[in-house]
């Protein structure tokens, strides 16, 4: 009791209930604004938090976390431009209902169930992450090795035409990870001599070039296109009937949300994908969807925001990260030298209840956003790009150089930014490099500890339930999309040929 | 025949990249085995290079048959935006934050078509004024000022 109420003294203190009111605002803001995601103002921020005590730094990114998943759906709705990854699915309902002038019901609609699939989470963030940790208690090098490999195996099915590409940006982002002196023999890795380098890339830089650079050059490539704004004539909650209607869609895709969420490497946009999914294969009116339901809105929604809960479990309980903008979190909590596991609830069990009063307040904010400051924060995305982002660019330079005030890091940061334009144009994106960057040192560190307790035996890991299990789990999120279509291909020949005979 | 390879040039950009990366872990020093503690230096950049050439093998034989999607095409502005970062590296040191600031606000508006020239201008001077005020006297961070380090540090 007396850690929850250290944990939610963070809210009465001025200076920390001020900056996470601003990575509210900063949230919803740049969730409205296409083509910023959270994760990317997360990169952002980050930099300006080392400034800051740790807990009020992660308790604001936290915010702007949950804010930013939110803050697309205004622009989904009312110009059918999400504004973020997570909220494209919103905007097949959203548009049309905002189209027949349902612009406040939808919008309603969206602020409720992800008010209700954020705070569902977040209960859930709180019982599981301390259970999780306890669990973890038990976890040597060898259950850690597993883990990780875990996590970076679930890059095959996350959101991405290719899961081969997924892995291969994982693998990047471990190798990436390795530059620098080795901590165990003292042999310099890929430093060409760059003293900077010694220390390793430094996060931050790699984390801004890949999200916000590689974004910027494919902005230069966009043609100003027109886009139809809506008129919100009415912020109304949803009726009675509405709530009646979506409340079992919401609590479905709540779930939805908080497990894909604590799933390493999964995020809101594929928790909003499946909760839309879901929502349309248990309505009753899943035919008509795709042209305003408001069950349409309701499912994604709330599993995306449900998510951002959820994702925080495996980030603070195993230092696993749940989504890409958890990656860039757990960077966060790296650098302000937080250690995520079982340390960290022994250690300083408040930060939990501070996060969570965090992210509890930026929904209850971004409620009251959703319902009367929409029409406010729709006309954000009528910031004209050509003065948005070199603005960003500004931005970027500064946090870039900002953490080490090292020029090198801002020439990492472009050559980052370069590569991830190029990757992204052939199918690679950010996010599975930014988590092999993120677990690079605990793959490696874990593997070698693990192979001196095994004395250089690396069958022996077999002899380690725990890491046995999540090894076989690695090989499932691998194998089953090839192994399930070689199935259904072996089997429809077969089927095709049986009614031929017939 | 290469016309129906999807992914062959990234696979390819790959390949190389890993046999080069390989080929600098061969100039990694060696440490006796007591302080490698049994894992060399060259272990885990190795192993994670042979985990990439798999996987980029994999893709190479998926994309194989298939034709490469049509992406859209990059424009001279792309271009030009990419060198103007570039230039804009370079004259951190020389112009200082602050000034090169200024000057990306201004031409990379006007490069990507905005023709409200006093409204660039309005943009162009707060912008930078505003970041180097909000970091160097509220962060306390300082930044570089180049050739207006006597007034502004």
């Amino acid at each position: 009791m007396e850690h929850i109420l250290t944990g939610f003294s963070i809210l009465i203190d001025p200076m920390s209930l001020a900056v996470i009111l601003l990575g509210t605002i900063v949230g919803v803001l740049v969730g409205a604004l296409p083509g910023l995601s959270s994760s990317m103002a997360v990169a952002l921020l980050l930099p300006f938090t080392i400034y800051l005590d740790p807990v009020p730094a992660i308790s604001m990114l936290a915010a702007l976390y949950c804010a930013g998943t939110f803050g697309g759906s205004i622009t989904a709705i009312l110009i059918n431009a999400p504004g973020a990854p997570p909220a494209a699915a919103t905007a097949f309902d959203g548009y049309p209902m905002a189209q027949r002038g349902e612009a406040g019901r939808a919008l309603g609609m969206a602020a409720v169930a992800s008010v209700i699939g954020g705070m569902l989470s977040l209960i859930v963030m709180v019982l599981a992450a301390p259970a999780l940790a306890r669990i973890s208690h038990s976890f040597g090098p060898p259950e850690y090795f597993a883990l990780a490999v875990f996590g970076l195996s679930m890059l095959a099915s996350i959101s991405g035409k290719s899961p081969v590409k997924n892995l291969i940006g994982g693998a990047f982002g471990l190798l990436i990870a390795t530059v620098g002196v080795d901590l165990t023999t003292g042999v310099e890795r890929f430093t060409f001599g760059v003293p900077e380098l010694y220390e390793g890339i430094s996060f931050i830089p790699i984390l801004i070039g890949l999200f916000a650079i590689a974004e910027l050059l494919a902005q230069a490539n966009v043609r100003d296109k027109v886009l139809e704004r809506i008129s919100l004539n009415a912020i109304k909650l949803p009726s009675v009937t509405d709530f009646k209607r979506v409340w079992p869609t919401i609590l479905r895709s709540s779930g939805i949300g908080t497990f894909i969420g604590i799933l390493p490497a999964e995020g809101s946009t594929m928790a909003a994908m499946i909760g839309y999914n879901e929502a349309r294969r248990w309505s009753k009116n899943g035919d008509k969807f795709g042209t305003g339901e408001i069950e349409g809105i309701a499912g994604p929604e709330a599993a995306n925001n449900a998510a951002t809960g959820g994702s925080m479990v495996p980030t603070l309980a195993l230092g696993i990260p749940g989504s890409a903008t958890a990656a860039v979190i757990l960077g966060g909590l790296q650098i302000h030298g937080i250690r995520p596991g079982a340390y960290l609830f022994e250690n300083q069990p408040d930060l939990l209840y501070s996060i969570f009063a965090a992210m509890f307040l930026a929904n209850v904010v971004f409620l009251g956003f959703g319902l009367v400051g929409a029409r406010l924060f729709s006309r954000i995305s009528l910031i004209p790009r050509t003065f948005l982002w070199p603005t960003v660019f500004a931005l970027c330079v500064v946090g870039a150089y900002g953490v080490n005030q090292s020029m090198v890091d801002v020439m990492i940061m472009l050559i980052a930014g370069f590569a991830g334009f190029w990757l992204k144009r052939y199918g690679f994106g950010a996010a599975p490099i930014i988590m092999g960057v993120v677990l690079g040192s605990l793959v490696e560190n874990s593997l070698a500890q693990s192979m001196i307790i095994f004395d250089h035996d690396a069958w022996r890991f077999l002899d380690r339930p725990i890491a046995i299990g999540f090894f076989l789990l690695a090989a499932f999120s691998l194998f089953y999309q090839p192994v399930f279509g070689w199935l259904r291909r072996f089997r429809r020949p077969r089927s095709a040929a049986s009614k031929g005979a017939k | 025949m290469l016309s129906r390879w999807r992914d062959l040039l990234p696979g390819v950009v790959l390949l190389v990249m890993v046999v080069a990366l390989y080929w600098i872990t061969t100039t990694f020093s060696t440490v006796p085995a007591l302080f490698a503690q049994g894992m060399q230096a060259t272990a885990m950049p190795r192993l994670i290079l042979g985990v990439m050439a798999v996987l980029t093998l994999v893709m190479l034989y998926q994309g194989y048959g298939h034709v490469e999607e049509d992406k859209p095409v990059i424009s001279w502005r792309m271009w030009v935006t990419a060198g103007l970062l570039l230039a804009a590296f370079l004259l951190f040191e020389i112009l200082g934050l602050t000034l090169t600031m200024a000057l990306t606000c201004l031409l990379i508006p006007l490069l990507w078509g905005e023709r409200r020239l006093g409204r660039i201008v309005i943009y162009a001077v707060c912008t930078p004024v505003m970041i180097y005020l909000l970091f160097t006297y509220a962060l306390q961070l300082r930044l570089p000022q180049g050739i207006l380090s006597p007034w502004l540090s």
